[in-house]
């Protein structure tokens, strides 16, 4: 099943046994979350052994099979610093057992701690993955933290690769002295056949079955957060209206804005909450906004083009990298409703172009963030660190 | 109207997720409603996120005699009009809460066919225990039969209905089949089998993986998939060891996405033992599947051997793996049955007439009682 040789281990043979820490797990969603359970059972396939180490949350099986990945769910209770510690505990006592060849930590907060000490420990070496940037990233808010700086110090010293989605992560890594060769830049997948344009009658009829008005069709996918800045586009959405009569806005998702969201909302603007499915809801509008002021790697962003959409962003994240302004979505400055009102207008009044931007936006996922391509990229990564690792038999020690 | 759910678990199972849907519905048609629940689980955030009210009844199930009097207490000071409970515990429970609480609807929902209720004993608890309870909504034609056999219920009281699924999420032409290669690393021509379900013996996997063995024999590039995850997995396991299916038998685990992962299959089994009416069955009808699956509860009367798929006893591996055979050799037969079978589910089992069809049971019983005392 593997057919891949960059799935072994450097000394040959068995396949690399990697060790996931993230906070929560599918069943449980979130950006980071998504991400890892759609590129961990890819990493199956590919011939690797895959482990997840996560928290418990109640009425969720202490041990689980997802797709080929062993998910472990270990305690965590207390209040936030002994749930912590708990964690830690419980993810050492399983990793002595399981023996990882590597560790994977998904953010820098508990998750890299937890793989630190066990590098400590067991001589396993680190990869962590910086999921998010900007104001509210996890280097901004670990500073704040208690002992922020030694914590960054510390990780710093510790871990063998920062994985980076956008260049802004990058750039805030690179201020904070982690030097180039221990940073990769390695993006966000998404699954492109799930997320693929409709033809145009099936599209049709997806809206009368999603309860969708005939005209033109905004909409936004996600939390319903402040960092989201959806009031914003809710208070434009009258004169997007007076300059496209009949435009809908469609806000799904749910998060601490609904109510508030819900109350603001005027004529032609709908909150359907929140959906399993939010591919439906992209295959049937006809553009996709994200108003944010703060990204790493949308995956709602991801997605949209993924399916076609026209895209309007702001210029936050890996928003620039992915958007080309004008040729496949319309980027816009963050916290400035004036350019989001001019944006969605004219996206929304040249139909045409709309459709040549959307096209181009699929080609831009597909060639770069679909799932295989993505996915390829780690056994080589976890093959360098493992190498490099000292007190491993099977490479040369460099580091 | 102000409805009330009682439900034993806020876990993710077939009766937790159709209340999940019936209270989007609801809330959507300006409905109030509220929850309590016996045991925590993943639903409580959803729950929460709509904006309902929780209510956790007790951590200790019901031997806890506090239990009683915190129910008693909430419907008390909430004073809704319907009561609707859930599975067991919370029929044990909330019938005689409601009743004593004077609340004017008072609804259960059977979901199971389930094997105590032959038991004389348990049954005769559970009648007294819910014996003010006004109407009782079964899932199936089958499982409303089941209860009156068993003395559970009066004809008069029971209802069917049955199960609905989301026809959206299920339409074949839209969903994109899951790459059964890289997920389950069969080849492209391979005839895949696939049952999707917990792994508990009332699903009887270990008689499909008899059946399994049966067939390989006649064909050996058959493929079973087994999507789910559960206590049994690692008995399961050591069986198919036993009988040398290693290449033939992947468990896949849980899956993240039913629809995708019903499309990737060239067959759809459903062994089990007991059911009142498996959505994860309405689910694969609708993605058009040709089906095999024991004569249990509902599944009894919505599929007709030869027309919509292929019924055999339950827990008999020789009779399953005819089935199998039957539908693997001819695969445009199998196309016709899949065909006519996606007709019937969009036809008879909308989630939508569902659910109009419950707000009706709690409409008739409140105008009923409205009546009565005039």
């Amino acid at each position: 099943m593997t057919g891949d040789a960059r799935a072994e281990r450097p000394s040959g043979g068995e396949p690399i046994r990697v060790a996931m820490l993230i906070n929560g797990y599918y069943p449980v969603v979130g950006g980071a979350e998504r991400q890892l359970a759609a590129v961990a059972p890819a990493l199956v396939a590919r011939g690797l052994r895959v482990d997840v180490l996560t928290r418990r949350f109640p009425g969720l099986a202490p041990q689980e099979n997802i797709e080929g990945v062993s998910v472990h769910r270990l305690p965590a209770t207390g209040p936030k610093a002994v749930k912590s510690l708990t964690f830690t505990v419980a993810a050492l006592r399983l990793l002595r057992r399981l023996r990882p060849d590597v560790l994977h930590a998904h953010d820098l907060y508990s998750p890299s701690t937890t793989a630190l000490v066990a590098k400590r420990i067991f001589g396993t070496p680190v990869v962590v993955k910086v999921p998010r940037g900007g104001h509210l990233g996890d280097l901004a808010r670990l500073r704040g933290r208690f002992l922020g700086h030694r914590r960054i110090a510390w990780l710093r010293r510790g871990v063998d690769r920062f994985v980076v989605i956008s260049r802004e992560i990058d750039a805030e890594l690179d201020a904070a002295g982690v030097p180039p060769e221990r940073r990769i830049s390695i993006p966000n997948a998404v699954d492109t056949g799930r997320f693929a344009p409709l033809a145009p009658d099936r599209k049709a009829a997806l809206r009368r079955a999603l309860d969708l008005p005939e005209g033109p069709i905004v909409v936004y996918t996600g939390r319903l957060a402040p960092e989201k800045r959806l009031h914003d586009l809710v208070g434009i959405w009258p004169a997007v209206r007076a300059g496209c009569p009949g435009a809908q806005l469609v806000l799904v998702g749910s998060g601490d804005q609904a109510a508030s969201l819900a109350r603001a909302a005027g004529e032609g603007v709908s909150l359907p909450g929140p959906v399993l499915d939010v591919a439906p809801y992209l295959q049937a509008a006809d553009l996709f906004v994200l108003p944010s002021s703060a990204e790493g790697l949308s995956n709602a962003l991801l997605e949209a083009m993924s399916a076609g959409l026209a895209c309007v962003a702001t210029a936050v994240g890996a928003g620039p990298e992915l958007i080309d302004p004008g040729e496949n979505g319309w980027l816009i400055p963050a916290g400035e409703p004036e350019a989001l009102r001019r944006a969605v207008l004219a996206a929304l009044n040249e139909p045409q172009r709309r459709a040549a931007v959307g096209l181009r936006a699929r080609e831009r996922v597909a060639s770069r963030y679909s799932l295989p391509v993505v996915a390829a990229r780690f056994p080589e990564l976890y093959r360098q660190v493992i190498v490099a690792a000292p007190g491993r038999t099977c490479g040369s020690s460099t580091s | 109207m102000r409805i009330f759910y009682v439900i034993d678990s806020l876990k993710i199972g077939g009766a937790e997720m159709l209340l999940l849907a019936m209270v989007r519905r609801y809330l959507r048609l300006d409905h109030q409603i509220q929850v309590a629940y016996f045991s925590e689980g993943p639903l409580h955030d959803e729950l929460t996120e709509l904006g309902v009210p929780v209510h956790r009844i007790s951590r200790r199930g019901l031997a806890d005699p506090r239990a009683l009097f915190r129910l008693l207490a909430l419907l008390r000071r909430e004073r809704p009009e319907v009561v609707h409970t859930h599975l067991r515990k919370s029929d044990l429970l909330g019938q005689p809460a409601a009743a004593i609480a004077g609340t004017r609807v008072r609804v259960s929902s059977i979901h199971n066919e389930d094997p105590w209720r032959r038991n004389k004993l348990l049954t005769l608890i559970h009648r007294v225990c819910t014996g003010r309870c006004q109407k009782v909504i079964a899932v199936s034609r089958e499982a409303g039969e089941f209860l009156v056999e068993t003395g559970t219920y009066p004809a008069e009281k029971i209802v069917s209905i049955d199960n609905g699924i989301d026809l959206e999420r299920f339409d074949p032409e839209r969903v994109v089949p899951a790459d059964k290669t890289t997920l389950w690393g069969l080849e492209p021509g391979d005839p895949a089998i696939g049952i999707v379900g917990r792994l508990e013996p009332q699903k009887g996997h270990h008689v499909l993986l008899e059946a399994a063995a049966i067939v390989v024999r006649e064909m050996p590039g058959a493929r079973f998939v087994i999507v789910g995850d559960g206590p049994l997995r690692p008995e399961l396991e050591a069986q198919r060891a036993r009988l040398g299916l290693e290449e033939h038998v992947v468990f896949a685990g849980i899956s993240r996405d039913v629809p995708a992962t019903l499309a990737a299959l060239d067959v759809v089994v459903s062994s089990s033992l007991w059911e009142g009416l498996p959505l994860t069955l309405l689910e694969a009808m609708a993605m058009a599947k040709p089906l095999v699956c024991t004569a249990v509860g509902g599944v009894r009367s919505l599929l007709e051997d030869g027309r919509t798929g292929v019924v055999v006893a339950p827990g008999d591996p020789e009779a399953l793996s005819r089935g199998l055979l039957r539908l693997l050799g001819d695969p445009r037969e199998a196309a016709r049955l899949g065909a006519r079978a996606a007709a019937t589910v969009r036809e008879s089992y909308s989630e939508e007439t569902m659910h109009e069809r419950i707000l009706d049971v709690y409409r008739s019983l409140q105008t009923g009682e409205a009546r009565e005392c005039v």
